[in-house]
């Protein structure tokens, strides 16, 4: 038995064990090989969350509802990472005794600790959860102006569906928990800090991270869609919105006349007038003969539209969203129009 | 049955020194009060790194792979190890030996 086998039985500290593969793999794996690792399971989990239409659009945050294009969800997921890099790299170096600190071992580490996203990326792909998650934004209307509102407000989601939702809700917190217990965990290790420094300053670089991943999605949105309010970026009508759009609802006109113009135009089967609002990144998303498309199916499913109904405005996360009921002849249908400060369509969805 | 060489003294826990030493050939005996040598004044766990790391030529990265750990797991656990040295020299040795 050699001097290094000899040493590997004498320190118990180096036996595998379970809790210390959950709560603290790095001290198995880190630097490249962990960076490999946790930048697959990055934009796995952003692959799949532009299935499930989930985003990851903050250093802990993640929402459900809103479509995309495909590459911003597994973009989102590199901005999260990279955002906490920096403060969690400059608070090792201030604060570490440690002469072998490494870059490459907080890059590998933090993105290895994001490995539990990829879970509530596939939880949020259960058709029950989303189905829910529909009827949630269904129910805005009721929520947001109480009783009598005169849109679908009654939650007609299955129980069984409810049941999935709860389940995936419960997963997706347990997962975020766990994923911050390996973030600090991973700073903690890769900088060899502990105690109440280490507690604190992975707090602060967490703040610092969240919002220069804010400001990194916002940078992406001008050189996307040269302002940022383009209709990728429209914020997501979902359960954790609900909030607040219901604390803002007001009935202000001029959204609401930019989403009546649209949609009449499109009752009258001008889909250039229909688009002549929309902005610079909804015009090249959105074409006239593929928003004619899009009537057209829409009619072929619910029947010939009939006229609108009620309409609704709310602001959600400083953005205009006007949810517009219309009578099809074989059942309402509600269509949501995101329109950007300046009077321009910025997004559309049918409910 | 290889013998430890103990360093701490089993009663109080302070560092032990070394009273005598004998020429097994010979039977000369020189007495006196001489401290250990800091790396003998290390734990067996400790001692085995520090022989580890020199036979791994100093490179925490090939130390790691020998051990099927991590490179912060070898470089923390080497950390600790610098403490406890440093921590070593500045304690008062008997017999003034370093």
């Amino acid at each position: 038995m050699n001097a290094l086998s000899d040493a590997r039985s004498a320190d118990p500290a180096s036996r595998v064990s379970v809790a210390r593969v959950l709560f603290n793999p790095f001290y198995y794996l880190a630097g490249g090989p962990a960076l490999g690792i946790g930048l697959a399971l990055i934009l796995a989990a952003g692959l799949i969350g532009a299935l499930s239409q989930t985003h990851f659009d903050g250093v802990l945050d993640f929402h459900t509802g809103l479509p995309a294009p495909w590459w911003i969800f597994p973009a989102e997921g590199v901005i999260d990472w990279l955002a906490l890099i920096l403060p969690l790299y400059l608070a090792g170096r201030l604060l570490s005794h440690s002469r072998g600190l490494r870059l490459v071992d907080v890059l590998g580490t933090q993105a290895l600790a994001r490995a539990p996203y990829l879970v509530v990326a596939l939880a949020a792909l259960l058709p029950g959860y989303r189905r829910t998650t529909s009827a949630l934004v269904e129910a805005l209307p009721r929520l947001a102006g109480g009783a009598g509102s005169g849109l679908p407000g009654e939650l007609t989601a299955h129980p069984a569906d409810l049941a999935v939702f709860c389940a995936a809700i419960l997963v997706s917190l347990a997962m975020l928990i766990w994923m911050v217990a390996l973030m600090y965990r991973a700073y903690a290790f890769s900088c060899n800090l502990q105690g109440a420094g280490a507690i604190v300053s992975f707090i602060v670089a967490v703040i610092v991270g969240e919002i220069l991943a804010k400001a990194a999605f916002f940078a992406l949105l001008a050189g996307v869609g040269g302002e940022p309010t383009a209709a990728a970026f429209a914020p997501p009508v979902t359960a954790s919105t609900i909030g607040a759009g219901a604390s803002t609802a007001t009935s202000a006109a001029a959204p609401a006349e930019v989403a009546a113009a649209m949609i009449d135009a499109l009752a009258r089967d001008d889909a250039a007038g229909a688009t002549r609002d929309f902005d610079a990144t909804m015009k090249r998303a959105l074409s006239p003969n593929a928003l004619q498309k899009i009537w057209q199916d829409l009619a072929t499913r619910n029947g010939a539209f009939q006229k609108r109904l009620e309409s609704r405005h709310m602001k959600v996360q400083g953005f205009d969203v006007v949810l517009v009921k219309c009578q099809f002849a074989k059942r309402p249908v509600t269509l949501q129009v995101t329109v950007s400060a300046g009077g321009e369509v910025s997004g559309f969805h049918i409910r | 049955m290889e013998k430890k060489l103990p360093n701490v003294c089993p009663s109080c826990g302070r560092g032990l020194t070394v009273r005598r030493f004998e020429c097994e050939r010979c039977g000369t005996s020189v007495e006196g009060a001489f401290g250990l040598p800091l790396l003998a004044r290390l734990s067996p766990v400790d001692q085995t790194l520090v022989v580890s790391l020199i036979k791994a030529s100093g490179s925490l990265k090939e130390l790691a792979r020998q051990y099927g750990v991590s490179y912060p797991t070898v470089r923390n656990r080497l950390d600790e190890l610098i403490g406890r040295i440093e921590k070593l020299e500045s304690e008062p040795i008997e017999g003034g030996l370093k």
